[in-house]
């Protein structure tokens, strides 16, 4: 068990979760449980909000990719929100860009889970 | 491979031209990897933790979403870690034309290219139909100039664009250095193995010194009963003073060492009685001035005798010489006077006291146990040590409780009869002597 917790809120058409510090294995890996759970308990929306994420690794990376397969392998709905440049940057070099959707804030992330309900 | 959901592709990621055009940011997200790659191998909790984390690494570098790593192990190569793929990959059937390659290749190769080594081709091809959801497109032989450690396999990547010459050289230099670390966790098994070896030859080591100890020990028991058999009363009391002595040695918070060397000295403590004329041993009536001198010769001829053998432990000769000595300088041979006196002399002076008192002498009956403890008090900081007596107290009173752990070593004395006197003394006495 890790000694990290993922904080997350169920915002109505999506739960969102916080990716607070520094997304490496120990993040990584505890972000990828809880949308696991969240999957498992029957969600398919996952908001991931990178407001407070201080830097993302080549480990994290690797986290978010297995996060992306997962929801849509389950035809869910995944998108991101309030990515630093430098982080939107690295979503784009890496190529999940391609796969995500990015909003500059939570609310306009929510209001595209909205229309998508 | 997950479908792009056309309506959530940013459009701007469609665009490579808006990615920075000197490549400078993917250069240093390539230099971190590199560097959170070599922290992972270097920082792990242990071996499974730094493959998984190499791993991990190396897929989140090159975005790709599945790989498995195996490792030559028994003779075949077992999947160890993997990433994205179900459980249970079997092991890879080794062939010679595979090894021969592995020896010789240095960088990873594409897969699905027509030039690919059928050897290659034939790894992928049994993983593929092991794990269907799972298409390994990157074959990355691992190993050092030491021998082949390990095969890592990738699948494709998330865009489905092939690594470029530059991106495989990147993954060539992390493959060198995840099979160093493989190779040296080798060495490391291999020390590990060694030292489990040499552990059971220290264990048998012990043992054999642990039986080696007692026979020593029951040698010098043996002589000890030798000694006591020239006088008819003293039967048995060398290895009851050894075992008092040894018992309040121990609660004294003694080292080991001092503990056996008190032991052995005590068995032996009054070995110089064998140049003592067996006439004087049992003389029923006083002695004579100087059959006293006699009699009182013997500590010193022990010391002699003893000081000859080279015990493993120290001051057994010096111990037994000085266990006629009293605190006040008043006794003998060397009338040393307190802390002058070693430690162990002093606490086989209480136990030698007290036998002597509750047996049986040539010259009268053994005395009661009152009688014993009183005179043990009466000559507190005079003859005895009043923190070695106030031990030996406590030890009395528990083995009068028959305390957990009591020794049994006055049983049989006949202490019954006085015994809730006793125990009333002794209380006080502790007390006093806290």
């Amino acid at each position: 068990m890790s000694y990290l917790t993922v904080r997350t809120r169920d915002a109505g058409n999506a739960v969102v979760v916080y990716v607070d510090g520094y997304l490496n294995s120990l993040l990584g890996e505890e972000v990828e449980r809880v949308v696991q759970e969240l999957l498992n308990t029957g969600g398919q929306r996952v908001l991931l909000n990178f407001g407070e994420t201080r830097l993302i690794n080549s480990i994290g990376i690797s986290f978010i990719i297995g996060v992306v397969e997962k929801i849509l392998e389950r035809n869910g709905l995944l998108a991101f929100c309030s990515l630093s440049r430098m982080n939107r940057e690295l979503f784009q070099m890496t190529g999940v860009a391609r796969y995500v959707r990015a909003f500059d804030t939570e609310d306009d992330a929510l209001a595209y889970f909205g229309q998508h309900s | 491979m997950p479908l792009p959901i056309s309506d959530s592709i940013p459009e701007r990621s469609t665009n490579g031209s808006r990615l920075p055009a000197d490549g400078g940011e993917r250069a240093r997200f390539k230099l971190r990897a590199l560097r959170d790659f070599t922290f992972g191998l270097s920082h792990a909790r242990d071996f499974d933790e730094s493959l998984r984390l190499a791993l991990m690494s190396i897929l989140g570098t090159f975005s790709i979403p599945k790989g498995v790593l195996f490792l030559h192990e028994g003779g075949e190569f077992r999947a160890r870690v993997s990433r994205g793929l179900p459980p249970g990959i079997p092991p890879l059937e080794m062939s010679a034309e595979l090894l021969a390659y592995l020896r010789r290749a240095r960088q990873p190769v594409l897969v699905g290219r027509r030039d690919a080594p059928a050897a290659v081709r034939r790894v992928a091809s049994a993983v593929e139909e092991a794990a269907p959801a799972f298409s390994p497109e990157i074959f990355c032989s691992l190993g050092t100039r030491k021998g082949v450690v390990g095969i890592l396999l990738l699948g494709p990547t998330l865009t489905g664009k092939a690594p470029t010459v530059r991106q495989r050289e990147t993954l060539g230099v992390m493959a060198s250095f995840l099979s160093a670390n493989i190779s040296n966790h080798g060495v490391v098994l291999e020390i590990s193995a060694l030292n489990d070896v040499l552990q059971v030859q220290v264990r048998e080591n012990e043992k054999l010194l642990r039986s080696m100890e007692e026979i020593y020990l029951d040698t010098i028991r043996a002589l000890a009963a030798a000694i006591d058999a020239k006088d008819p009363y003293t039967r048995g009391h060398s290895e009851r003073v050894a075992k008092i002595s040894v018992a309040i040695a121990r609660t004294l918070g003694l080292p080991d060492t001092e503990v056996q060397a008190i032991q052995v000295a005590s068995l032996l403590h009054d070995v110089g009685k064998i140049a003592t004329d067996r006439a004087v041993l049992t003389k029923a009536t006083n002695l004579s001035r100087s059959e006293e001198r006699e009699l009182q010769r013997h500590p010193r001829t022990s010391y002699d005798i003893l000081t000859e053998i080279r015990f493993p432990y120290p001051e057994v000769a010096r111990l037994a010489r000085h266990h006629h000595e009293r605190l006040d300088g008043a006794g003998y041979p060397d009338g040393k006077r307190g802390e002058e006196i070693p430690i162990g002399s002093r606490i086989i002076a209480v136990a030698d006291a007290f036998d002597a008192m509750v047996s049986d002498r040539p010259y009268r009956r053994s005395l009661p146990l009152m009688h014993a403890l009183r005179e043990i008090r009466g000559e507190l900081s005079r003859h005895f040590d009043s923190d070695v007596a106030g031990v030996f107290f406590r030890i009395l009173r528990g083995e009068l409780n028959g305390e957990k752990g009591a020794l049994g070593l006055f049983r049989g004395n006949g202490f019954d009869a006085c015994r809730g006197e006793a125990l009333e003394f002794l209380g006080q006495m502790i007390r006093e002597l806290r």
